[in-house]
């Protein structure tokens, strides 16, 4: 059985600011915790009580605290060997981790964030988010809404975002042949009216520009069966709505799934299929390309359209075009059955299922500058499963794309609030062994600061300095003053899943 | 939407033919105690059913637009996700895999085949292979029935002419079963494979607030006609569509009335020649459209999201348990799990 995440750390009186054990976004099955990670689990829990006691703070604020974040690491080194940069100075002032890590100094513009319309899930934000100013109503989609606001601004450092989608599709006309608008529209869970309208919502309520927002259209959506082909017109509608009207700034593509019930998903370098999507597109000014890569075991009859096997021809035929593959398009996720199976995982190589395939595509194609490396959920899942196998994914990622190609996502909000993987790769950093056994170049802050945010700010057009002074002066900045002011702390919580323990 | 499910399931009551009661009723006890399958007369109910007589149907109609099955597991995780991509129900067609493709690839006059072949069709006691055709919703089936290795002492292609893709087998036979969203006039499917709608028919994404919005959520407590219709749509495989002429219901949506176009010969005759799997659940689809009872259906003995029959230890003993069982709970009979049907071929 599966539990929410939070549900689970209640139940065992667990208050972690980084979860130890792989929580699941729903797009892979969780596993359980295992001995090393209950180590870890415990450790952080025994000297948050030594040190909120010397502090005379309790547990719950010190956990909340950034020297409850540093403790966490602390005791990661404690279990795993010295992977992170944390020293025992930071777990007991809050003014040694501020000097080392200056709030701010990166520009952080998290591509892959999710709330959901209409779904609870079982969890309810303090009261003071209702004074925050967003309409605040009933509504489940509007809850859920506010809470993600609270997550990714409030809680975490996040600069900016993108509102990315989930599949689903929206539907033009009634039966009378009228155009429908907003929620009759449908389209699932996150529809792409419901991601502008909220991106619309939170740049007002800022005053300038905080989210972004993609489009669920893709090529098989909108389906002619008599010719058995995408039904062009009907597509192109569509688009042109999502562009003009919804002011979408990417797609969000999920090759693997038919929410049009074409009774197919679709590949990237499908000519007659997926190319006049392109052509359209490029006609429309927008040429970014978000596709959602590997995680994808529970579909059985489409989950090998998760395979990046499809990035390569696309992109050499439009280099025009930027396709940023989420995930890395790690195929399992670390806590899955399958991630332990021979040949998913090669210590010896630092392979990873699919991600490799990602991998030689670049190295086949040294010039190809329109693919990127996403790792929302990737890197978080990889931390936490063993710093290692992180290492050779950010490795890798940087070794054969560059380091201009690597691009910051979380899959926030399941992950809770993203401050504790925004941490973890601001502390994290590839060992002397790694770098020297395989090629792999130590991250400087530069660096960091490019996949934190800088690269995606160059894709959607971003100026992020112009950004970083303008932020200060926004209202989400007065409000998350405001909201510290009077006491708020992150949540430890995370919202995926995780196996129930019997 | 439900749609008109809901509705059609308890807008109309159940009539009973009289030209049928006595006659059927009588041959219904006497096959029973010939079959030794009838725990007492007394279980017998005092009437005959017309099955027809309630609820509606969809046959002849366009398919409903439903939201599809990568939708639904993307908030259904909890409980449905971990064991779903090896249920049964999703992989009624499923990828070809190394296994299935090195079989084929052993016979000389097959091996072509391999190189085009996608999904294979059939677990234990045959393969079919199939390719998608260049139509919507339509699959190519190969013409050799394929028995996997180890089911025959003869080779695997024993009974094979010469291979080819037949574009109708699938179509006319299969695809009711084997795959979601069949529109009968046509014959094409939406998704391979069975998904949501096949059973949970068509789903207001509201549920999230009410499941009881959703056919068969547990909340809801559907009637058991209703239940067997579903179940029967694909597991009673002596059936025949009276307007489509096709050996699968016609635009069966959950929530419909199965027989009222599906013809299935619900006589006592008909339930004692199928095989022990066929007969258990005919015996119970008339225990219940027939027969009026309503305690038990498929729901009662099997979990479906996790393919699971456990619960079946549990149930109160009846006529059913004695289509595998041998008179004792303990002993099975020699033939308990053999399946087959001349309608499947399978």
């Amino acid at each position: 059985m599966w539990i929410p995440k939070w549900q689970r750390d209640r139940n065992k009186g667990v208050d972690s600011p980084i979860p130890t054990q792989v929580v699941s976004t729903e797009e892979f099955i969780p596993r359980p915790q295992n001995e090393k990670q209950k180590q870890w689990e415990h450790l952080i829990g025994e000297l948050a009580g030594e040190k909120s006691k010397l502090l005379g703070m309790t547990k719950r604020d010190f956990l909340r605290s950034s020297m409850g974040m540093a403790t966490a690491f602390f005791a990661s080194n404690m279990v795993y060997g010295p992977y992170w940069n944390v020293e025992a100075a930071e777990t007991l002032e809050g003014a040694a981790a501020a000097e080392k890590f200056p709030k701010g100094e990166y520009f952080i513009f998290d591509v892959q964030t999710h709330f959901t319309d209409g779904v609870p899930l079982g969890f309810r934000s303090a009261p003071f988010v209702k004074d925050m100013g967003f309409k605040l109503d009933e509504n489940p989609a509007a809850y859920s809404f506010n809470n993600f606001v609270k997550e990714l601004f409030f809680d975490s450092e996040t600069s900016m975002i993108v509102i990315s989608g989930v599949p689903g599709r929206e539907k033009h006309k009634d039966n009378e042949g009228t155009v429908l608008e907003a929620k009759a529209r449908g389209g699932g869970v996150l529809p792409s009216w419901l991601m502008s309208m909220r991106k619309k919502e939170l740049n007002d309520l800022a005053g300038g520009k905080r989210a972004l927002c993609q489009g669920n259209c893709a090529p098989n959506h909108y389906w002619d069966r008599a010719r058995n082909q995408p039904d062009f017109p009907a597509l192109f509608e569509q688009m042109d709505r999502e562009k003009k009207l919804y002011g979408i700034d990417s797609w969000k593509w999920y090759c693997h799934t038919d929410p049009g019930r074409s009774g197919n998903g679709f590949r990237l370098d499908d000519e007659k299929m997926t190319y006049p999507f392109y052509k359209k597109s490029i006609e429309l000014g927008l040429k970014t390309f978000s596709v959602h890569k590997g995680f994808s075991s529970q579909s059985e009859t489409l989950g090998h359209l998760a395979h990046p096997g499809d990035v390569e021809k696309a992109a050499k035929d439009h280099p025009e075009l930027t396709f940023i593959i989420y995930h890395s398009a790690l195929k399992h996720g670390s806590w899955e059955p399958q991630f332990k199976e021979s040949g998913n995982y090669d210590p010896t190589t630092g392979d990873f299922l699919w991600h490799a395939e990602l991998m030689k595509i670049k190295e086949r194609n040294p010039h190809m500058k329109n693919v990127y490396c996403e790792i929302g959920s990737a890197f978080g899942m990889l931390f936490i499963a063993h710093p290692e196998m992180c290492m050779h994914l950010i490795g890798r990622n940087i070794k054969t794309y560059g380091v201009d190609q690597v691009i910051w996502g979380t899959d926030c909000l399941w992950w809770g609030s993203p401050q504790w993987v925004i941490d973890a790769f601001k502390r994290f950093q590839i060992t002397d062994k790694l770098c020297e056994q395989f090629g792999y170049g130590k991250l400087t802050k530069e660096d960091k600061a490019k996949i934190f945010g800088l690269n995606a700010a160059k894709i959607y057009g971003v100026d992020a300095t112009a950004q970083l002074k303008a932020f200060p002066k926004d209202t989400l900045s007065r409000l998350k003053s405001a909201f510290l002011d009077r006491g708020g702390q992150r949540d430890n919580t995370a919202y995926g899943w995780v196996r129930a323990e019997v | 939407m439900v749609g008109c499910a809901q509705k059609c399931s308890t807008a109309s009551g159940v009539r009973r033919r009289a030209g049928l009661q006595s006659g059927f009723a009588l041959g219904v006890a006497a096959v029973c105690f010939a079959l030794g399958t009838l725990p007492s007369p007394a279980a017998d109910p005092p009437g005959v059913l017309d099955p027809t007589a309630w609820g509606c149907d969809h046959a002849g109609t366009a398919v409903p637009e439903s939201i599809t099955g990568d939708e639904c597991l993307f908030c259904h995780r909890v409980k449905i996700g971990p064991g779903w991509p090896q249920n049964r129900h999703q992989s009624t067609i499923r990828n070809i895999d190394p296994e299935a493709l090195a079989l084929l690839k052993t016979s000389k006059s097959h091996a072509p085949f391999a190189e085009v072949a996608e999904y294979v069709l059939g677990r234990t006691n045959q393969w079919r292979f199939l390719k998608r055709s260049g139509a919507y919703g339509r699959l190519d089936m190969l013409s050799t029935r394929v028995h996997p290795t180890g089911q025959k002492a003869v080779s695997p292609f024993a009974d094979a002419g010469a291979p080819h893709w037949e574009p109708d087998t699938f179509a006319n036979q299969c695809a009711g079963c084997h795959s979601t969203g069949v529109d009968s006039r046509n014959k094409t499917f939406s998704a391979i494979s069975l998904g949501c709608f096949s059973c949970h028919g068509e789903v207001d994404l509201d549920h999230t607030k009410d499941t009881i919005k959703v056919l068969l959520a547990q909340k809801r407590n559907d009637p058991a006609r209703v239940v067997m219709s579903i179940c029967g749509s694909c597991h009673i495989r002596t059936g025949r569509s009276r307007s489509a002429a096709l050996p699968f219901p016609n635009n069966f949506v959950p929530g419909d009335n199965l027989f009222r176009d599906f013809a299935v010969d619900l006589s006592d005759a008909a339930v004692a020649k199928l095989s022990p799997v066929d007969r258990h659940v005919l015996q119970n689809v008339c225990d219940v459209v027939v027969r009026g009872k309503g305690e038990l259906t498929c729901l009662s003995c099997h979990s479906v999201h996790r393919s699971s029959s456990s619960r079946h230890r549990r149930q109160p003993r009846s006529a059913i348990c004695w289509s595998c069982h041998d008179g004792d709970v303990d002993k099975l009979l020699p033939n308990w799990s053999q399946a087959n049907s001349a309608t499947c071929g399978y």
